[in-house]
């Protein structure tokens, strides 16, 4: 087990590094750097190579990138050229929102498509199934923006019911905290359902063929016994596979349910980072994100790992 | 595509907020209190607070380091400049109670108010003023050009200042009067794109990036202080977003230009103030390119191009055609539209006689961060594909836009509008074909009226010289002008008092809820 966690984290801290290095090269090469897009068009074209001097602008890309990392090792994670803000206390402050939203949307995306899985693998070709197959493919083709500013114009404007924008911290009013992610977080559980529903649709049915369940049919066990207790108990590992790269996705993905709903996340961070080529804002903001995707899917390897004798033997041979 | 669809939604937001009228006064200032994000914790009466929607973050809190005019709208009132352009175009004193320009406009020499304090308790001398402004000549100041020619500044004592320049400067008062050129304290220099430091009657209280800013009355300020206590800026990205918050009674204050305003147009609830802004927006032309150093093609142009559909589908009518590079509203502006109006027949005749009787193709590079502008320019390029010109658009982000076409001049045509000018000739001097400007012109043309106005010191021949220039561009067409827009804000109707004056800022210290 200690084999595979230590060839595990090599592994992972092998991407943080490469992702890094990409990142800093894409934005260096692409056109245009952050001294251009702070002097605007009024500059002389002497002005802006004694700005991009001063800044350090005018090195080659590895050099620049070393003076990163050597800061990085300072722990300093630099100061945003845009902003003037140290980019961890930029990245720190969108944490609530980016985390709030993943965690809602998954939660309602969780419940919705393990509802609506088990019940349509169970009753397979009836009108339930039916639906919730037309609600995967709706789901998948609705614009996110599209259905966002449906919500805001018939819930939020119309019935009153939330906010048509911003984000209330949970430590000013819950409430008003609740009201302000839940119509993004519906929006993305909205988009991340059908695949997920697919995920609990299929793995249910195969682990409904199984003899186990044959088995328990002929005990004359109750039905919740069977399909929750037996059946969904073996159809888990992919749904939460999948769940668990969502999740990951959501983390950095939510860029224009932001926007719509004027929430200040790590997506729109991002975005502006790249727009307006703050190198130390996206590396900071892009280091992050790549973090906690590393470290969730490095502890749900573990995990499965740690339940799962037969994996853990198995890398850990090849290992040795 | 997305244009369409929010079209639509704009549509249906049209009929709910026919249908919701009713329902969104009675709710009134109720409403604004308990479903605004920030609003809570003020009371129920709810309007000591002013709610500005922005689109764009501010780019940092320092006006004389960006050229954000995002920047600016918050900064204007929390820093103050020496004098103050009003929207008559009269100068009028801020941190300056009298001034002096010298008959041979070498110097000026001001007389700053007693008495104003910096918003940490300090009080603004001479010093800071002297400070202040040689920090604008600055590596990282995007102004640094303008004040090149004040070379000297000299502290009479506390309260009087004189600047000297190199060569007469016809209107070097108006250097003064802009948004980046607001004194600030030196020992909070470092600080202030966090942290700004003013003489405002608002103080700054927080700001989270791409969230909200907000700012407070400053009840020591040395002149009548502001009627509203807070200013709330929150950070609206999406348009149709910030529409439903004015029509909610979230939002008190929000730039609509460029967005459909029908949804809002017939509501009580909403009014809407319009005014022409200071520049003007024009197809930019690359004279290096063989077609467009063609004097002949590019009249063909602008004959081909039908500027009042632009402005009908782009701003619904809220522009003024121009035919030459001055904004409609400048004191100097001439109408020179009929100088080379839409003729379609014309235009071929002028194509046939340049020797491209069938036309060509030729690039256009459109900024897709400026919706407004590649609406533009799609339409441009439609009007040109019916004399046989065919554009091939590139639509690129900003900062390829810095890069190829501001920096590297790299490009054959463009749309764009450059930001205004408080002075005819500073506007206008990026036309000299030294100038190193994407839209210099380059075959020399203009340089001669240029150079007579950098000179020029009498007024009455300024302003000739100035219409001398409008002419040769109608007739030469370096660019083909387009139109000068409308700055369009929604604002709920009980906000009173609103005006934005030539450097397209507004003072909120003058707003009051009726």
């Amino acid at each position: 087990m200690l084999n595979y966690a230590i060839k595990r984290i090599n592994g992972a801290l092998l991407v943080v590094v490469a992702v890094s290095v990409i990142t800093f090269v894409m934005l260096t090469q692409i056109s245009g750097n952050a001294a251009m897009l702070a002097l605007g068009t009024d500059a002389t074209a002497e002005q802006l190579a004694q700005l991009e001097h001063s800044l350090g602008l005018d090195l080659p890309w590895y050099l620049q990138y070393l003076g990163w990392v050597k800061n990085l090792f300072h722990l300093d994670f630099g100061t945003s050229a845009l902003y003037g803000e140290n980019v961890l206390t930029l990245v720190l402050q969108r944490l609530p929102v980016t985390l709030s939203l993943a965690v809602l949307s998954m939660l309602m995306a969780l419940i919705a498509a393990g509802l609506l899985g088990v019940a349509s693998a169970v009753k397979k070709g009836s009108i339930i199934d039916i639906l919730s197959r037309s609600l995967m493919q709706i789901g998948a083709a609705i614009p996110g923006f599209w259905i966002g500013l449906i919500f805001i114009i018939y819930l939020a404007l119309g019935k009153k019911w939330f906010p048509a924008s911003g984000f209330v911290a949970p430590g000013d009013s819950f409430t008003g905290y609740l009201q302000s992610i839940f119509l993004p977080s519906l929006v993305l559980a909205i988009g991340e359902v059908g695949p997920l529903l697919r995920a609990v649709r299929t793995s249910m049915l195969q682990s409904l063929q199984q003899d186990y369940i044959l088995m328990a049919k002929v005990q004359g066990l109750p039905a919740w016994k069977i399909y929750i207790k037996y059946g969904l108990r073996g159809a888990l590992a992919a749904p939460l596979n999948v769940a668990g790269m969502q999740f990951a996705k959501l983390l950095g993905g939510t860029t224009v349910v932001e926007s719509v709903f004027s929430l200040p996340g790590l997506g729109r961070l991002v975005l502006v980072a790249v727009e307006q080529r703050d190198i130390v804002l996206l590396q900071g903001a892009v280091m992050f994100i790549t973090l906690a995707v590393v470290l969730i899917s490095l502890l749900a390897d573990l995990l499965t790992a740690w339940m799962n004798p037969r994996i853990r033997l198995n890398e850990g041979g090849n290992a040795a | 595509m997305k244009k369409q669809l929010l079209t639509g939604v704009l549509a249906g937001l049209m009929m709910l907020s026919c249908a919701g009228c009713g329902a969104s006064n009675a709710a009134g200032s109720a409403s604004a209190a308990s479903t605004s994000a920030a609003a809570s914790g003020t009371g129920a009466a709810g309007r000591d607070t002013l709610h500005v929607a922005i689109m764009t973050d501010p780019e940092g809190l320092d006006p004389q380091k960006t050229s954000a005019t995002s920047t600016y709208f918050v900064t204007m009132n929390v820093y103050e400049p020496l004098v103050m352009m009003d929207e008559n175009w009269e100068i009028q004193p801020r941190l300056a109670e009298s001034w002096q320009v010298a008959d041979d406009c070498q110097s000026v020499t001001f007389h700053l108010k007693k008495g104003v304090k910096f918003h940490n308790g300090r009080e603004m001398t001479a010093e800071d003023v002297k400070y202040s402004i040689e920090r604008l000549k600055e590596d990282d100041s995007p102004k640094k050009k303008y004040y090149a020619n004040i070379t000297g500044a000299e502290i009479e004592d506390d309260y009087t200042i004189t600047f000297t320049t190199d060569k007469p400067d016809a209107v070097l008062l108006t250097s003064f009067a802009y948004p980046w050129s607001v004194i600030v304290p030196e020992e909070c220099a470092d600080t202030l794109k966090t942290n700004p430091v003013g003489t405002g009657a608002y103080r700054f209280e927080s700001w989270v990036p791409q969230q909200e800013v907000k700012l407070t009355r400053n009840d020591d300020y040395y002149d009548t202080p502001a009627s509203i206590e807070n200013v709330d800026y929150q950070v609206v990205p999406d348009t149709t977003t910030a529409m439903v918050g004015i029509l909610n009674g979230d939002v008190d204050l929000v730039d609509v230009t460029g967005s459909p305003t029908t949804p809002i147009e017939n509501n009580p609830a909403v009014s809407i103030y319009e005014k022409s802004i200071n520049s003007v927006t024009v197809l930019g032309m690359n004279l290096d390119n063989e077609y467009l150093a063609n004097e002949q093609v590019r009249q063909a142009m602008a004959s081909a191009i039908d500027k009042d559909e632009i402005i009908q589908a782009v701003n619904e009518g809220h522009g003024d055609k121009v035919g030459s590079y001055l904004p409609s509203s400048a004191a100097e502006y001439i109408d020179t539209n009929d100088v080379l109006p839409y003729d379609v027949d014309h235009a071929k005749e002028l194509l046939a006689a340049a020797g491209y009787p069938d036309g060509f193709t030729i690039g256009l590079t459109l900024p897709k961060s400026y919706p407004m502008y590649t609406n533009i320019g799609q339409i441009i390029a439609d009007q040109l594909e019916r004399v046989g010109i065919h554009c091939e658009i590139e639509m690129v982000e900003w900062a390829d836009w810095m890069q190829n076409v501001y920096t590297d001049k790299n490009y054959d045509m463009t749309v764009m509008a450059n930001s205004g000018r408080l002075s005819a000739y500073d506007f206008i001097a990026r036309f000299h074909s030294q100038s190193g400007d994407y839209i210099s012109d380059k075959t020399g043309e203009a340089d001669e009226i240029l150079d007579k106005l950098k000179d020029e010191l009498d007024a009455d021949t300024r302003t000739q010289l100035i219409q001398d220039f409008q002419r040769l561009v109608a007739e030469k067409v370096p660019v083909v002008p387009l139109e000068t827009q409308h700055r369009l804000y929604a604002m709920s109707s009980d906000l009173q008092g609103y005006v934005m004056y030539p450097s397209e800022t507004t003072e909120f210290k003058v707003l009051s809820f009726s």
